[in-house]
């Protein structure tokens, strides 16, 4: 176990303060660095994160430092994470760009995995065009720079 | 908004490297922003049946190498067969190799049995993880001094090994890793009949053996890995196991196999085998299951429980074991099922998959077949609490098998019982009889003091 129940407060951009234990702080690798590098404040302003998306990602690194501790049978630990991060992932596209966005900015690579890999899972099997209306993406090439494009990678355009 | 392209650039490639590497080249084509990103995902995920023609899939690999440059590169995932030039896959995976890759998983199938891996690859100082898959065979870098992977955490290896280094053992293999933690060898035979499973860093270990080449039942094995954790081994039973170090193994999945001839000649009276036959060494497994002493699970198949047989005596007691978990068979014996059961002083979770085993004159106290006068006596000092029993099938055999464990296990507070779906039954089809059977164990629910269902997978 670590050395402390001490409590570190992350304070959202809204100025919110979020009271977690060291332990879950410490899932923000940011957070882990500043603590090592001597930062000693017992509170951390996270300014480029709101409440909302702050909250999900202590809830998402609290729920995985807790089974963590857990001693035992961790084939089914391991399925039981498997199934809460499913469901902690399953959110509406704004809200997946923030918790990925805000797992980049605080380097919590679990959830930045997920995040990324539900991205990835969206466009598996969808063709260009899907992807474009599905994430609203802008399609900037003109008609003959699109078929340059399709014939530099013909091979994997062919089915 | 497009959200999306407006990620930074290396979460848009960490987003990527989640795909094949086919899939993530037609993301080129989305916008201007994306025409490059794929050429910059330190991966290579490519699979030849991907593609119309191999050629096809030659020209798309060389085609991304080429964009990737000298660009590092981490994982390297190949899956080709025959049809797919030998030279340029060896191209490939050296290139792979001089960019640093950490990570290789190679399904080689090609059908050549002169088709070698590249030298390079077995002397790597950058590979942590690497897995070989191969239906018909891969030949392990030969000559002595040919492997050495410094780095090497993860080993898999799910294909026969041709000529593993002429004559390696797997005491000399495993010492060409040194950091090794997790191995996973499927489809692998002892070079020799006695040798010795030794790794001072190994936590997880996989072995599964095939007896082809060998003669089937191994002399001698041991194990000598202290740190090892998980152990699922798989073998002809060997005639000894002089040294067992797996004091450490919490989860071991435990498969001792016998051929038919062993099974029925272990069952025959002692007098009736001739001096020196192998059955008569099969006891020596107690040597194993002592130094499992104190794993927390244990999972048991029907030829171990047989071989156990020949031990039961002498049964270690696994003071630590919360979770049992046998697989039984119809033409097997559980003549090692009261000793088991007696040992395990602090079992919450046991789980029986098949109630229906081969009766022997040994049954009659943690079963029900014969009546015994020492009827259920190791189950009245069993403290478990939950049962669960699968492949359930709704016979009156089976039926008055659960009867007798309600009545004696003294502790019990849950049992559930399931109709699978790959076991044949009427419970799946006929009506009255599933009627019938679940009187029964509505029956059980309400007389005994163990809640009892009827589930179905």
């Amino acid at each position: 176990m670590s050395e402390s129940n001490k409590k570190i407060s992350l304070i959202s951009s809204e100025g919110e303060a979020f009271e977690v234990s060291e332990a879950v702080a410490r899932e923000f690798e940011i957070v882990a660095h500043m603590l090592e590098d001597g930062c000693s404040g017992s509170s951390i302003p996270i300014t480029t994160v709101d409440s909302n998306i702050l909250g999900k990602v202590i809830e998402y690194c609290t729920k995985h430092v807790e089974v963590g501790n857990v001693e035992g049978n961790s084939e089914k630990a391991e399925k039981d994470l498997e199934e809460f991060d499913k469901r902690f992932i399953a959110v509406e596209m704004n809200t997946l760009f923030s918790l990925i966005l805000a797992a980049n900015y605080l380097n919590v690579k679990g959830l930045l995995n997920i995040g990324c890999q539900k991205v990835a899972d969206t466009i598996k099997d969808m063709k260009p065009e899907e992807v474009r209306s599905i994430f609203n993406i802008e399609n900037d090439y003109t008609p003959a720079e699109e078929e340059v494009v399709r014939k530099e990678n013909e091979w994997a355009f062919q089915p | 908004m497009d959200l999306l392209s407006a990620l930074p650039d290396d979460v848009r490639s960490h987003i990527l490297s989640f795909l094949t590497t086919k899939e993530a080249a037609l993301t080129s084509v989305l916008s201007k922003k994306w025409r490059y990103m794929f050429t910059r995902v330190p991966v290579l995920d490519v699979d030849d049946s991907d593609f119309l023609h191999p050629w096809i899939f030659m020209a798309f690999v060389d085609r991304v190498l080429s964009l990737q440059g000298d660009s590092p590169i981490e994982r390297f995932t190949l899956k080709c067969e025959d049809g797919v030039d030998p030279e340029r896959v060896n191209g490939w995976i050296c290139n792979a190799l001089r960019r640093g890759v950490s990570e290789l998983d190679l399904s080689i199938n090609f059908e050549d049995e002169d088709y070698l891996l590249p030298r390079e690859m077995f002397v790597s100082k950058s590979l942590v993880k690497l897995k070989l898959t191969s239906e018909f065979g891969l030949h392990w870098c030969t000559g002595p001094d040919a492997t050495f992977l410094p780095m090497l955490k993860t080993l898999h290896i799910a294909s026969e090994m041709i000529n593993m280094d002429c004559d390696v053992k797997m005491e000399k293999f495993l010492a060409c890793f040194p950091v090794l933690e997790e191995a996973e060898m499927t489809s692998m035979d002892w070079i020799d009949p006695v040798d010795t499973v030794f790794s001072p860093t190994l936590k997880k270990l996989t072995v599964h053996t095939t007896g082809m080449k060998t003669i089937q039942n191994p002399k001698s094995i041991s194990f000598d890995t202290p740190s090892l954790l998980f152990l699922a081994y798989s073998d002809y039973a060997a005639e000894d196991y002089p040294l067992v170090k797996l004091n450490n193994v919490a989860v071991a999945r435990i498969a001792l196999s016998l051929t038919e001839d062993q099974t029925r000649r272990m069952r025959a009276p002692r007098k009736d085998l001739s001096e020196g036959d192998v059955v008569l060494q099969f006891g020596n497994a107690v040597k194993l299951m002592n130094g499992l002493q104190n794993v927390k699970e244990l999972h048991l198949h029907p030829d171990t429980l047989e071989v156990l047989s020949q031990c039961c005596e002498s049964m270690p007691v696994f003071n630590n074991l919360k979770m049992l978990i046998i697989t039984s068979d119809e033409d097997r014996g559980w003549q090692a099922m009261p000793a088991l059961l007696r040992n395990c002083p602090q079992l919450e979770f046991l789980l029986i998959k098949g109630l229906v085993h081969h009766v022997t004159n040994q049954c009659g106290d943690a079963c029900d077949c014969i009546h015994k006068k020492h009827k259920g006596r190791s189950l009245k000092s069993c403290p478990v609490k939950m049962f669960v029993i699968r492949g359930f099938t709704g016979t009156m055999k089976e039926i008055n098998m659960i009867e007798h464990f309600l009545d004696y296990f003294p502790c019990l507070k849950e049992m559930n019982i399931y109709v699978e779906e790959d076991v044949p039954t009427p419970l799946k089809y006929d009506r009255r009889f599933t009627e019938r059977v679940l009187e029964m164990i509505e029956e059980f629910d309400y007389s005994y003091n163990c809640s009892v269902q009827l589930l179905y997978e």
